[in-house]
C-alpha cells in the first residue's frame, strides 16, 4: 500500500465524477424480487448472462453487474441487491484454480453486516471455462438454470425473431469483402440492427476458409444482444442454426461439410459454375444426405459467368460485377417469396448510382435474377464419403492495408527463437532423454533419425599417387564417446554437407541472407519441425547439389514468375519432356542450383524450396575396418568421383567430394547401414574375396577380423583373396597390409590382376581360372564362402569363371552349376555388393 | 493442542508466546501458513462439538474489515450454527487475561475483542510518505509527460476518499470517468458543429481541436482559446455551449497512468490486472516489483533508465492498456538508491529479469511484437546463431499455448483447444469405416519408401486408415491378422531384395517351401522398382523385377489374394518409375473400392507448343542429341514441333504405316525440308546443287512449294544433317521456313519489269532477313558452328522472344497488275505502288489474309486480308516488324486453331489492330493508294525485259521437278542450269521460270527447252491455271487425295471445257488434301478441299484475281457428282458469259453462290442459293 506525493488535481471527489457520468457501481438486472443473484464482474460474461436473464424468462433469479471494484461501496451493493435475495452467487475470473477470487472476498465481507445474511457462494472461473460458457449459450443456460431456483424453464435466450446469416468463402477470393458489404446494407436500415464477426480455418484447406456469421435483429432498445458466438455457435452438436446459409466457393463444398450449419428447411445459395445435373454429380454423399433430411432448399448462380457476360475478362469491373451479383441473389433469396425485380431493384439500388463502371445496374439485377436456379431435392443420390468440417484455428488482424494476415505459429526471426528461449516451456515438446553433450536448456539440439553419430576424422591419406588420374583415399574416424557400434561388413552412411563456399555463393545468389532463421521439417520425419539458420540447412541437410528428379521441375513451374520459366518447367517435367529431361540430368547432369539458376525467375521461398529439394541422402561406404580389432575407429576407403560436363565445367560428386575434403579433426554426421556383407557363422569355413578397386574395403575389415581371430590362436579357415586395379604400382589398395597378411598365412593364397600392367589385360576371373580346382572344391565340397564386391561389369564373366570351376573339377555340367549358384545366394553364401 | 471435545475453538496467529496451560472445554489452534487455508482443513479442525470460534491475530491496523482468516474460518463453518468471533492479540499475554475473555464470550456478547496491549498506533490517517525511490520512476514519468501527466491514484485522494482511494478499482473506475466525460465533450463539441450561428473563426477553432483531441499539446492551448471564446461571446442561453463549457478542462488530452507496486498482483489475484486490460480502455499501468536479488556489484543505472524512457513512450503510445513492469529492488527504507540501483541491473543482465517489450499492434503491421534486451539470453542466441554448430531448435508443428503468456486475448486460447479436440475427432471418424490399409515397403536407397509415404498420404486423403511399415519390421503372425496390404519393394544387386527385406523374403521362402496357406483372408497388390538396363546383357533380363515377382508368386502361393496386379517401375521407361506406378495405382484404389472419391488434384493442363518453345532454349531442344540417337529413326516428339523452325517436317510413309505396325516395328520415319528462298529467286549453280541434294539424300525428286521455294521429301535421319549442310554451303538456307515464325517471303514474279523485279526482291530479301530468328540453335546444331568461343553470350529474340509467334505468319509481295502471290491469302501483304515512269513509290499493306480452316468449327473460316494504308519502301520492314509484334503479343495462345493474325484482328477488330500498330511505329500510316489486279496465274512463254534480256515461264504440273516417262524435267533442268548465265525464279504457283537470257545464248537455251519438250504449253487454259497440295504419302494431315488426283481431274473437265469451247479461257480450279488450304483453294474460282478418301466440299464464287473468297457449294462431293455439276453449267457459262467476265463472279450472277463478302460471314448462305440450294 503505497501512493505518491502530487500536484493537486480538483475539489470534486470521485464518486460524484462518476455519478456525473451517469456510471453507476452495481447495476441490477433480472426480476425484482429474486431468490438468487449472480454476481459478475462487467465484461463479456456479465452480458451474456443479462442476456440470458432477461430474455428467457428466467424468474427468480438476478444478475448484478459489478462496474467498479475500487472504491467498493457496501451500501450501493446493498442497496441494489432485493430483499427477497436468500443465496448470492459469486463469479469470479481466476487465472488458475488455486488463487482466490477478489470479488466473492468483496461481496462476502460486504453482505456479513447486515440484517438478512444471504448465503454466498464463490465460483472459480478459469479462463478455458469462459470460453466454453461465451461459446453458445448453452452452456451458461445450464449453469444459471442449474443455480436457479427448481423448476423455472430454461428456454433459449435468442430472440425469436432474428435471423441468423453464415457464409464461407476462401479468403483470397475476390467475394471475400461480400460479408462486410452485407452487413453495410443492413446497417443503412434503421429498423434493424446486425453484427458480423469472421472467422478463420487456415489449416484444413490451403489457403484457408473464412466463416462470417452475420446475426440481424430488429432494433428493439432494451433487449441486449446476445455475442455472436452464443447466437450462432459453429460447434457441430448443435443442428443447424442459420436461416440463409451462403456458398461462395463451389470446391468448399465438395471438401467440407458446411450445410449442417444450416436449419431445417432453410435456403442456401451456392455461387457456382454447375449446372443442375453436373451439380447432382458433384454434391457428395453427405451433401444430398443433409439436404434431404432437413430439406434445405438450394439456389445456385453463376456469378463469374454473369460478370463475364456483362464486364469482360477478369479485372477489377468483372469483380465488382461479380460481388453485385452475388449481393443481389443474397437479398433475393432474403426478401423471400414477396420479392420480385423491381423491388429488388429498388432495395439494393438506393445505396448504388445506377451504373456500375458503366453498365447499368438495372441490366444487372436482371442478369441476377435470371441467373438464380433452384436444385430441385428429388434426383440426389447417397454415397458414402468423409467429408472435413469447419474449425476456427487462427485470428485475423485486419490492418489497413487490406490483404487480413493469418498467422499460425511458424518460426520466422531471431525474434520469434528469443521467444522460444524466453518461454521455453510453451514450445518445446518434451525430450527424450538425450545424452548430456549439450548443456543448455532443452529446446535447443540436435535432431536426426535412425541414430546418427558425430565421429571425428583422424586420418584422410590419399592412396594412389598424386598425379594419378584416381583419387583413392582412406579415412578414419574416431568414434570415441559416441556409442558407435557396427559389425563387419556393414557400411557407414555418411550425411555430406555441401561445400560451404557453394552454398554460401548459392545464398547470395538466391537472395536470402545466410543467418536468417527458418523453420524445416527434421530429416527423416515430418511432424517434427527444426529451426537452424538458412547456411546451416542448406549446408548440413538439404541436397542442393544432388539429382533433381522429374517432379521437381513440375513442383517448380508453379513458382515460376515469367511465364517462358513456367511453361518450360512444365513442360521438362511433363511425359512429353522425358528427352529434354533426360538431356539435362544425364548429359549435362544438372543439380537442384543449377535448375534454379537456368530458370531464376522461378524462387520459392527458401522453406519451401528445402521441401521441394528434399535431404541430402546419407551415401554408404563399406566400412573397412573391423571394431573388434580397431576399438573406436572406422575406416573407409573412397574414390571420388568428379566428371567433366559437355560444356566442360567440372562437376564432383557431392558426398566423395566433401569425404575428400576433410579435415583432420573435423567432425562427421554419420549412420550405420547393415548391409550383405557379413562373416559366416564359424570362422573355419573357407572364404573366397573378390574385390574390385574400392570393392577392397569390406575384406579389409575381413581380413582385420580373422587376423586378429588367428593372433587370439583360434583357427581360421582358408582365404582366397581376389584383387583387380588398373596399375598394381598406382593402385594396389592396402597392398602392404595384403602382403604382410599373405606372409602371416591369414591370405592363404591372393590372385593380383592389374589389368593394364602387361600388355594383355588380366582380370580377376582369369587369376580365378588359374587355381579353379581349389575354388571348386571350396565351394562345392567344404562349405565356401564367396563374396564380390565392386561395379557390376565383371558379376557375368566371375559367374563364367565359377561355373566352368565347378564344370571342369566336380563334373557337374553348366545349367546345374547355375542352380548350384544361385542356390548359394539363397543360402547367402554366394554374396554379391555391387553398385 | 488442547482437548479433544472442546466447546470452543481458538486460533492463535502471531509470534507471541502465551503460556497456555491446560484450560478444561478449549482447544487451540495455531496454523502455520497464512493463505490459502483449504476450507475442508478447516473444517476438521473444529469438532463438531464446537459451540464458539475465537480467532485471535497478531496485526497492526486493519485495512480490510475482517481478517483472511475469519473470513476463511467463517465461510468453512457457515451453516452449521457455531458462533465465530474475532480478536486482537496483543504482546505479553497473561493466563488470567485469557479466562475473563472466555467468560465474555460465553456470556454472548459480540464486540470485538482486544487480549494484552497493543504497541502504540499513532491513529493519524499517517499521509503514505513516498519513499525516494519510487520518486525515480514518477520523477522519470512526470519530464517524460510534462504537463500531461496525472496519476489515477495518487495519494492525496486519499484524504477525501480514505485510503481506498489507491486501489486499481478504483483508479480504473475514475480512469472510465474521464473517459466518458471526455466522450461526451467530443460528442458535445460536434453537435456544436452543426449549428449554423456560429463564427467561422471559432467553427474552424472547433474543427480543428476535433482532429488534433489526441495530441497532448495541440489539444490544450486550443481548448484555452475555445474556451476563452465561448466566454466572452454571448450565448449563456444555449445548452450545448454550456455543457461544453461544462466539461471545460476535459480539453486536454492526458496519458493516464495507474502507479502501483506488486502487492497489488498478489493480493487481488490477477483479476484486477485482467479487468484493466479485458477493459480495452487506454489506460497505461506501472507496477513496481520489489522482491530484492542477491549478490552485489555496481553498476550504472544510466543505461536501464533509457531503457525504461523508451517502454514507457511507448506504453503512452500504444491506444489500448499497456502494462509496464519496472523493477526496483529494495530491502529496507533506509538502504540508499544506488544500491537499488544495483540491484537492477544485476538482474538484468543474469536474464533474470528479461527487459523486453510486446506489442500486439505492431503484429499486425507486420513488425515485430516482440523485442527483447537481456545479454543472457542474447548469449544463448548468438551461439544458436553460429555456423558450425549443431545445435538446432526444435520445435513442435502447432504450439499448444498455455496460459502465462497473456497475449492478444482469447482467441489463441481457443483455436489451440480446438484443434487438439479436432484432432481427436477426426481419428474416430477415420477409424470407424474405411478398410484399414496396411503399406509395407523395402527398399536401399529411400526411392521405393517415398514412392510408399506418398502412397500412404494418397490413401488417407481417401479416407483409408492406413499404416505403414518396412518389411522387417513386420513380422508373419502380424501380417496374418491383416487384411489389405500393399507391398512396394525395389531392387538390389543381381535381382535381390533390399536390406531391410531380406529376413522377410527367408521367412517368405521357407513359408513357401512348406507350401502351407498361410494367409487365407489376405488381400495384397505389389509394386516393383527396378532398372531393366541394370544388367544389360539378355540372359540377365530375369533379374529385373526379380524380388517383385516372386513376392507375388509367394505371396499367392501361400493363399493370399491378389487385388490389384504386379505394378512393375522400370527406370528406363520415358517417366522413370512413375510411368508403371501412374497405371497401377488407380487399380489399387478400385480394388479397395475408394476410386470413386476423386481427390482434388488440379489437372495439370496440357502441354503446348508454347512449353516446348518455352523449354527449348530458343529452338534446341534435344534435337542434337536426337540425332545422334541410332536406336530410332525418329526425333523426340517435342522436337518435331522444334524442327519445323529449322525448316523440317518429320514426316512418315502412310502407305506403308499400318503394315510396318503389324510387324511392330516403328514407322518409317522420313523428314521433308522446305528452303527459305526469300522471293523465290535461284542461281542455276544453286539449282545444281538442290538437284544433287535430292538426289543422295532425298528420294530423287523435288518440288516447287506454294511459297516459291524447294521442298524435299524422303530424307532419313542419317541424311538430315548432311542434306542441311549441303543446303547451307549452296548459300541457301532452311532456318523459319516452317514453325511458328515468319515464312517464306514471296514475290510476284513480273518477267519485264526487271529494274523494278530487283528493287521488290531486294525489299523482299530485306524483310525476310529482318524478319529471321536470331537464335544460333540453328547453326549450333546443323553447321557444328559454335559462333564464339564458351557460352559467353545468350541466345535473345529480339522480335518474337521465347515463345515466338501463336502461329505461322506468311508474307507475299505482289506487283500490280499481276497477282500471282495471292496477296490477300497471307497474312500480310505488300501491294507494290509504281509512280508515273516506273519507279518504285511504297506498297499498300493488306493484313488478315489466312487460309486455315477445320472441318465442323465454326470458329474456323478462312479470310481475305484487308488494305490498312500506304507505307514506303524503307518504312517497308519496320511496318511488318511492328505488325508481327502486335500478332505476338494478342495472338492467341490458347486455342492453336485460332492463333492466326486473322482471328486476332476480327477478335480486336480491324481499326485497334492498326491503331496498336501505329503506337508501334510511333506514325500512322498513310491512307492506301489506289491499284488494280488483273490476273493471279503465271503468263506463260517467252518475254522480254527492259534491259532487252529473255524471260521463260515454263508450266510445271503441281511444282514436281522429276523424270517421269516422257517428261524428264528433272534432268532436263539440270543441262539447262549447267548453261544458263542468269537466274531461275519459281512462282509462287509451283511453276517455273528461266530469267535473264541473255541475247548470246538464247538460243542454246531454247534447244534445251525443245530437247526436253519443256517449252511445250499447249494445255488448256484450265490445266494451266489450277494448282493442288502433295497430300498423300507424306503430308501427315492429308485426308483425301490431291497432287496424284487433280491431273486426272482435270483431263475430264478438260473435254467438257473445249466441247464448250472454253480451251483457252483460263478457270483457276485448285484443290487440296485437308482444309488446311496449303494450295490456296478458298479464293479460286473453284475449288475442291478432301474430307475423306475420295470425297472433296466443293467451292465456287472466287475471284479471278484472288480478291474475293468463294463459298461452299456442296458440302461433299465424289467425283461423279463433280462431273454432274459441273458439266452443266460449264455450257451455260459458255453461253450466258458477258464479255471479259470470268466464271467466279458469272456464278454469282448466275445465283449458283451467294458472294462472301468478309471471312467472317463464310458459313452463312453455304450450300448454294435458291433452286441450287442443296437440301439438308
Amino acid at each position: 500500500g503505497h501512493a505518491i506525493r502530487e500536484p493537486k488535481v480538483d475539489g470534486v471527489t470521485l464518486a460524484e465524477s462518476l455519478k456525473s457520468t451517469g456510471y453507476s457501481y452495481f447495476q441490477y438486472t433480472g426480476d425484482a424480487e429474486a431468490q438468487t443473484v449472480l454476481v459478475f464482474l462487467n465484461g463479456p460474461l456479465a452480458l451474456a448472462a443479462q442476456a440470458i436473464v432477461k430474455n428467457s424468462g428466467l424468474t427468480g433469479v438476478g444478475i448484478l453487474t459489478v462496474n467498479v471494484l475500487r472504491p467498493w461501496d457496501e451500501a450501493a451493493l446493498k442497496a441494489v441487491i432485493p430483499a427477497t435475495v436468500k443465496v448470492v452467487h459469486v463469479v469470479d475470473e481466476v487465472p488458475n484454480a488455486l488463487t482466490q477470487g477478489s470479488l466473492y472476498v468483496d461481496v462476502f465481507s460486504s453482505l456479513l453486516a447486515g440484517p438478512s445474511k444471504p448465503t454466498v457462494q464463490g465460483h472459480r472461473v478459469v479462463p478455458s471455462q469462459t470460453q466454453d460458457y461465451l461459446n453458445g449459450e448453452k452452456a451458461l443456460l445450464s449453469f444459471m438454470s442449474g443455480i436457479a431456483p427448481a423448476g423455472s424453464p430454461a428456454a433459449s435466450v435468442l430472440p425469436k425473431d432474428n435471423r441468423a446469416i453464415l457464409l464461407f468463402g476462401t479468403p483470397q477470393s475476390t467475394l471475400a469483402s461480400i460479408p462486410r458489404v452485407i452487413e453495410d446494407f443492413f446497417l443503412t436500415s434503421s429498423k434493424i440492427t446486425s453484427r458480423l464477426l469472421t472467422d478463420y480455418d487456415a489449416f484444413s484447406k490451403q489457403g484457408g476458409i473464412f466463416a462470417s456469421r452475420i446475426v440481424v435483429s430488429p432494433k428493439s432498445d432494451g433487449v441486449l444482444p446476445a455475442p455472436i458466438p452464443v447466437a450462432i455457435p459453429l460447434d457441430h452438436s448443435s443442428g443447424g442454426q442459420s436461416d440463409l446459409l451462403a456458398i461462395l466457393d463451389q470446391g468448399l463444398l465438395k471438401t467440407h461439410s458446411l450445410l449442417k450449419h444450416a436449419k431445417p428447411h432453410s435456403t442456401v445459395l451456392l455461387n457456382s459454375t454447375w449446372t443442375a445435373e453436373e451439380f447432382v454429380s458433384n454434391a457428395a454423399g453427405e451433401v444430398a444426405a443433409t439436404i434431404k433430411e432437413r430439406d434445405l432448399r438450394v439456389f445456385t448462380i453463376d456469378a463469374k459467368a454473369i460478370a463475364n457476360g456483362l464486364a469482360g475478362a477478369s479485372g477489377p469491373e468483372n469483380d465488382a460485377v461479380q460481388n453485385l451479383v452475388l449481393h443481389l441473389a443474397f437479398v433475393r433469396l432474403y426478401l423471400g417469396a414477396k420479392a420480385n425485380e423491381s423491388t429488388l431493384l429498388r432495395v439494393v439500388g438506393s445505396g448504388l448510382e445506377d451504373t456500375i463502371f458503366g453498365i447499368a445496374l438495372t441490366k444487372i439485377n436482371a442478369q441476377a435474377w435470371g441467373g438464380l436456379h433452384a436444385i430441385p431435392a428429388s434426383e440426389l443420390v447417397e454415397s458414402k464419403a468423409v467429408l472435413k468440417d469447419f474449425d476456427v484455428n487462427a485470428i485475423a488482424v485486419d490492418v489497413d492495408n487490406g490483404e487480413t494476415v493469418v498467422n499460425g505459429a511458424r518460426l520466422g526471426s531471431w525474434h520469434d527463437a528469443a521467444r522460444h528461449l524466453l518461454f521455453p516451456s510453451v514450445y518445446s515438446q518434451p525430450t527424450p532423454e538425450s545424452d548430456e553433450q549439450y548443456p543448455q536448456n532443452p529446446a535447443l539440439r540436435p535432431e536426426v533419425p535412425d541414430r546418427t553419430f558425430l565421429v571425428t576424422c583422424t586420418v584422410n591419406k590419399r592412396l594412389t599417387p598424386l598425379d594419378y588420374d584416381r583419387n583413392v583415399f582412406h579415412l578414419e574416424f574416431d568414434t570415441s564417446g559416441t556409442g558407435l557400434k557396427y559389425n563387419i561388413g556393414e557400411a557407414l552412411g555418411v550425411h555430406g554437407w555441401n561445400d560451404e563456399q557453394e552454398v554460401l555463393d548459392f545464398i547470395e545468389w538466391y537472395g536470402v541472407s545466410a543467418d536468417r532463421l527458418i523453420t524445416i521439417p527434421v530429416p527423416g520425419e515430418d511432424t517434427k519441425l527444426h529451426t537452424r539458420t538458412v547456411l546451416q540447412a542448406l549446408q548440413q541437410q538439404v541436397d542442393l547439389f544432388g539429382k533433381p528428379p522429374k517432379s521437381f521441375y513440375t513442383d517448380l513451374a508453379e513458382y515460376a514468375a515469367k511465364d517462358v520459366d513456367k511453361y518450360a518447367l512444365r513442360f521438362i517435367g511433363s511425359a512429353e519432356g522425358s528427352s529434354t529431361f533426360k538431356k539435362l540430368s544425364e548429359k549435362d547432369t544438372v543439380t537442384f542450383a543449377d535448375v534454379l539458376r537456368l530458370y531464376p525467375s522461378a524462387r520459392p521461398g527458401i522453406e519451401r524450396l528445402c521441401e521441394l529439394v528434399g535431404d541430402i541422402k546419407p551415401r554408404h561406404y563399406s566400412i573397412a575396418s573391423a571394431q573388434a580389432v580397431v576399438g573406436d575407429r572406422v575406416d573407409l576407403l573412397v574414390v571420388t568421383v568428379d566428371w567433366l560436363t559437355p560444356t566442360g565445367s567440372p562437376r564432383y560428386g557431392q558426398c566423395t567430394r566433401y569425404l575428400a575434403g576433410l579435415k583432420i579433426g573435423q567432425k562427421v554426421t554419420v549412420s550405420i547401414k547393415p548391409s550383405v556383407m557379413k562373416l559366416p557363422p564359424n570362422p573355419k569355413q573357407p572364404l573366397i574375396m573378390a574385390g574390385l578397386g574400392t570393392g577392397a574395403a569390406p575384406f579389409r575389415a575381413f581380413l582385420q577380423y580373422l587376423a586378429w581371430l588367428a593372433e587370439k590362436g583360434e583357427k581360421v579357415g582358408p582365404v582366397y583373396y581376389y584383387f583387380g586395379s588398373r596399375y598394381q604400382a598406382a593402385e594396389y589398395l592396402y597392398g602392404e597390409e595384403i602382403e604382410a597378411w599373405i606372409l602371416d598365412g591369414i591370405v592363404t593364397r591372393a590372385g593380383l590382376a592389374f589389368s593394364r600392367d602387361g600388355r594383355k589385360k588380366v582380370y580377376i576371373q582369369h587369376k580365378m581360372l588359374e587355381d579353379s580346382e581349389a575354388l571348386a572344391k571350396m565351394l562345392y565340397d567344404d562349405e565356401g564362402v564367396f563374396y564380390l564386391c565392386g561395379p557390376t561389369w565383371p558379376v557375368p564373366d566371375v559367374y563364367e569363371a565359377l561355373v566352368n570351376a565347378l564344370v571342369k573339377y566336380k563334373g557337374v555340367e553348366a545349367t546345374a552349376a547355375g542352380e548350384f549358384l544361385e542356390g548359394l545366394k539363397e543360402e547367402e553364401r554366394y554374396v554379391l555388393e555391387v553398385y | 493442542r488442547g482437548v479433544a471435545e472442546a466447546q470452543t475453538v481458538v486460533f492463535l496467529v502471531g509470534r507471541s508466546d502465551i503460556a497456555t496451560a491446560e484450560i478444561d472445554g478449549v482447544s487451540f489452534v495455531t496454523p502455520s501458513l497464512l493463505s490459502p487455508l483449504p476450507p475442508s482443513k478447516l473444517v476438521s479442525l473444529v469438532p463438531a462439538s464446537a459451540k464458539n470460534v475465537i480467532v485471535l491475530e497478531q496485526v497492526y491496523r486493519w485495512s480490510t474489515k475482517w481478517t483472511p482468516l475469519y473470513l476463511d474460518v467463517v465461510s468453512a463453518v457457515q451453516g452449521s450454527n457455531v458462533g465465530v468471533h474475532d480478536g486482537i492479540l496483543g504482546e505479553n499475554v497473561s493466563q488470567p487475561q485469557v479466562l475473563q475473555l472466555l467468560q465474555k464470550v460465553e456470556a454472548g456478547e459480540s464486540s470485538r475483542f482486544q487480549l494484552g496491549v497493543v504497541p502504540g498506533t499513532s491513529s493519524t490517517t499517517s499521509i503514505p510518505v513516498v519513499p525516494k525511490h519510487e520518486a525515480a520512476y514518477t520523477k522519470i514519468l512526470q519530464h517524460l509527460f510534462p504537463d500531461r501527466f496525472e496519476v489515477a491514484n495518487s495519494p492525496d485522494l486519499v484524504a477525501t476518499q480514505g485510503d481506498i482511494a489507491t486501489t486499481p478499482e478504483f483508479a480504473l473506475g475514475r480512469v472510465r470517468g474521464q473517459l466518458e466525460a471526455r466522450q461526451q465533450l467530443i460528442s458535445s463539441v460536434q453537435d456544436l458543429l452543426q449549428d449554423p450561428s456560429l463564427s467561422v473563426e471559432l467553427h474552424s477553432l472547433l474543427g480543428k481541436w476535433v482532429l488534433v483531441k489526441d495530441d497532448g499539446s495541440k489539444s490544450r492551448q486550443l481548448g484555452k482559446e475555445i474556451v476563452s471564446q465561448l466566454e466572452q461571446d454571448s450565448f449563456s442561453d444555449n445548452f450545448t455551449v454550456q455543457q461544453v463549457l461544462s466539461l471545460r478542462d476535459r480539453f486536454p488530452a492526458v496519458s493516464r497512468w495507474i502507479i502501483g507496486s506488486d502487492a497489488w498482483s498478489y493480493d487481488l489475484g490477477a483479476s484486477g490486472l485482467h479487468h484493466a486490460i479485458a477493459s480495452q480502455l487506454d489506460v497505461n499501468i506501472l507496477i513496481i516489483d520489489t522482491l530484492p536479488y542477491s549478490s552485489r556489484n555496481s553498476g550504472d543505472p544510466h543505461r536501464r533508465k533509457q531503457d525504461v524512457l523508451q517502454s514507457l513512450v511507448e506504453a503512452d503510445r500504444f491506444k489500448g492498456p499497456s502494462v509496464v513492469l519496472a523493477y526496483l529492488p529494495y530491502s529496507s527504507e533506509a538502504s540508499p538508491a544506488l544500491e537499488v540501483l544495483k540491484e537492477t541491473k544485476l538482474a538484468v543482465d543474469a536474464g533474470y529479469w528479461p527487459l523486453y517489450r510486446w506489442d500486439p499492434s505492431k503484429d499486425a503491421k507486420g513488425q515485430e511484437p516482440f523485442s527483447l534486451d537481456s545479454d543472457a539470453i542474447k548469449n544463448d542466441l548468438r551461439q544458436f546463431l553460429d555456423r558450425q554448430n549443431h545445435l538446432s531448435q526444435l520445435t513442435r508443428s502447432t504450439p499448444a499455448l498455455a496460459a502465462e503468456v497473456v497475449s492478444n486475448l482469447g482467441d489463441t486460447i481457443r483455436e489451440a483447444r480446438k484443434k487438439r479436440a479436432q484432432a481427436s475427432y477426426n481419428d474416430l471418424v477415420s477409424a470407424l469405416d474405411a478398410p484399414p490399409l496396411l503399406v509395407l515397403y523395402a527398399s536401399d536407397g529411400g526411392a521405393a519408401e517415398k514412392k510408399s509415404k506418398r502412397l500412404a498420404n494418397r490413401a488417407k486423403a481417401r479416407g483409408l486408415s492406413t499404416t505403414i511399415a518396412t518389411f522387417d519390421a513386420f513380422t508373419f503372425e502380424a501380417l496374418k491378422d491383416e487384411e489389405h496390404v500393399v507391398f512396394v519393394t525395389s531392387t538390389a544387386g543381381q535381382g535381390e531384395p533390399p536390406q531391410n527385406g531380406r529376413n522377410f523374403f527367408k521367412a517368405l521362402n521357407a513359408a513357401a517351401l512348406r507350401g502351407e496357406t498361410l494367409f487365407p483372408n489376405l488381400k495384397y497388390s505389389i509394386y516393383a522398382m527396378g532398372d531393366s538396363h541394370y544388367w544389360p546383357r539378355p540372359e540377365d533380363a530375369h533379374y529385373y523385377n526379380k524380388p517383385g515377382k516372386e513376392l507375388d508368386a509367394k505371396l499367392e502361393r501361400l493363399g493370399a489374394e491378389r487385388v490389384a496386379d504386379l505394378g512393375l517401375g522400370d527406370d528406363q521407361d520415358a517417366d522413370g518409375s512413375e510411368t508403371g506406378y501412374k497405371i497401377w495405382e488407380p487399380k489399387v484404389w478400385k480394388a479397395l473400392g475408394v476410386d470413386s472419391v476423386e481427390v482434388t488434384e488440379a489437372e495439370p493442363e496440357p502441354i503446348t507448343n508454347e512449353h516446348i518453345k518455352a523449354a527449348s532454349g530458343y529452338l534446341r531442344g534435344t534435337i542434337a542429341e536426337g540425332l545422334e540417337d541410332t536406336s530410332t529413326g525418329a526425333l523426340a516428339p517435342s522436337d518435331t514441333q522444334l524442327t519445323k523452325f529449322h525448316g523440317i517436317y518429320q514426316q512418315d510413309d502412310r502407305d506403308i504405316r499400318d503394315e510396318r505396325q503389324a510387324q511392330g516395328v516403328e514407322p518409317a520415319y522420313s523428314f521433308m525440308i522446305r528452303v527459305r528462298m526469300p522471293g523465290g529467286v535461284c542461281t542455276p549453280q544453286q539449282w545444281l546443287e538442290m538437284d544433287q541434294i535430292s538426289d543422295e539424300h532425298g528420294n530423287g525428286t523435288f518440288k516447287i512449294t506454294t511459297r516459291a521455294t524447294f521442298q524435299f521429301h524422303g530424307i532419313i535421319k542419317r541424311h538430315l544433317k548432311p542434306a542441311m549442310q549441303d543446303i547451307n554451303r549452296a548459300l541457301l538456307d532452311t532456318l523459319a521456313a516452317c514453325g511458328d515464325v515468319n515464312r517464306n517471303v514471296i514475290t510476284s514474279s513480273i518477267p519485264s519489269l526487271s529494274t523494278l523485279h530487283a528493287q521488290v526482291y531486294e525489299f523482299s530479301k530485306e524483310v525476310s532477313a529482318h524478319l529471321l530468328p536470331r537464335t544460333t540453335a540453328y547453326h549450333e546444331i546443323w553447321l557444328d558452328k559454335k559462333l564464339i568461343a564458351g557460352d559467353a553470350l545468350k541466345d535473345f529474340e529480339p522480335i518474337y522472344g521465347e515463345f515466338y509467334l501463336p502461329r505461322k505468319f506468311k508474307i507475299a509481295v505482289a506487283v500490280p497488275p499481276t497477282n500471282d502471290v495471292d496477296v490477300f491469302a497471307n497474312d500480310l501483304g505488300f501491294i507494290a505502288i509504281v509512280g508515273p515512269n516506273g519507279e518504285l513509290k511504297g506498297f499498300n499493306v493488306s493484313i488478315g489474309g489466312g487460309m486455315g480452316v477445320t472441318h465442323g468449327n465454326k470458329k474456323t473460316y478462312p479470310r481475305a486480308g484487308s488494305v490498312i494504308g500506304f507505307c514506303t519502301v524503307e518504312q517497308g520492314k519496320y511496318v511488318a516488324e511492328k505488325i508481327v509484334l502486335v500478332q505476338r503479343d494478342h495472338g492467341n495462345r490458347v486455342d492453336r486453331k485460332n492463333a492466326r493474325l486473322k482471328y486476332t484482328i476480327d477478335r480486336m477488330g480491324l481499326d485497334n489492330y492498326k491503331a496498336e500498330v501505329e503506337k508501334l511505329l510511333g506514325y500512322t500510316l498513310q491512307p492506301a493508294r489506289p491499284y488494280t489486279f488483273d490476273r493471279n496465274i503465271d503468263d506463260f512463254g517467252w518475254h522480254t525485259g527492259q534491259d532487252g534480256r529473255h524471260h521463260f515461264m515454263m508450266f510445271v504440273e503441281n511444282g514436281r521437278i522429276q523424270d517421269e516417262p516422257g517428261r524428264d524435267f528433272k534432268s532436263g533442268l539440270k543441262e539447262l542450269a549447267r548453261v544458263h548465265q542468269g537466274t531461275f525464279r519459281l512462282t509462287a504457283n509451283q511453276h517455273l521460270m528461266i530469267s535473264d537470257v541473255p541475247e548470246s545464248e538464247l538460243q542454246t537455251v531454247k534447244d534445251i527447252l525443245r530437247k526436253y519438250k519443256m517449252d511445250n504449253l499447249d494445255f488448256s487454259g484450265l490445266r494451266l491455271s489450277s494448282s493442288a497440295c502433295v497430300a498423300f504419302p507424306t503430308c501427315g494431315l492429308a485426308m483425301a487425295e490431291s497432287e496424284r488426283y487433280l491431273p486426272i481431274l482435270i483431263d475430264k473437265v478438260e473435254k467438257v471445257v473445249e466441247g464448250a469451247g472454253l480451251r483457252h479461257d483460263s478457270i483457276v480450279m485448285r484443290m487440296t488434301g485437308c482444309p488446311n488450304g496449303c494450295a490456296r483453294p478458298y479464293l479460286a474460282e473453284v475449288a475442291f478441299v478432301g474430307k475423306a478418301p475420295g470425297s472433296y466440299a466443293m467451292l465456287l464464287g472466287g475471284g479471278y484475281y484472288g480478291q474475293r473468297l468463294n463459298k461452299i457449294y456442296r458440302e461433299s462431293v465424289t467425283e461423279p457428282e463433280i462431273l454432274a455439276i459441273l458439266t452443266p453449267m460449264i455450257k451455260r457459262y459458255a453461253l450466258e458469259r458477258k464479255e471479259g467476265e470470268r466464271f467466279g463472279d458469272w456464278t454469282i450472277r448466275a445465283g449458283y453462290i451467294a458472294p462472301t463478302t468478309e471471312g467472317r460471314l463464310w458459313y452463312d448462305r453455304l450450300g448454294g442459293e435458291g433452286e441450287w440450294r442443296e437440301s439438308a
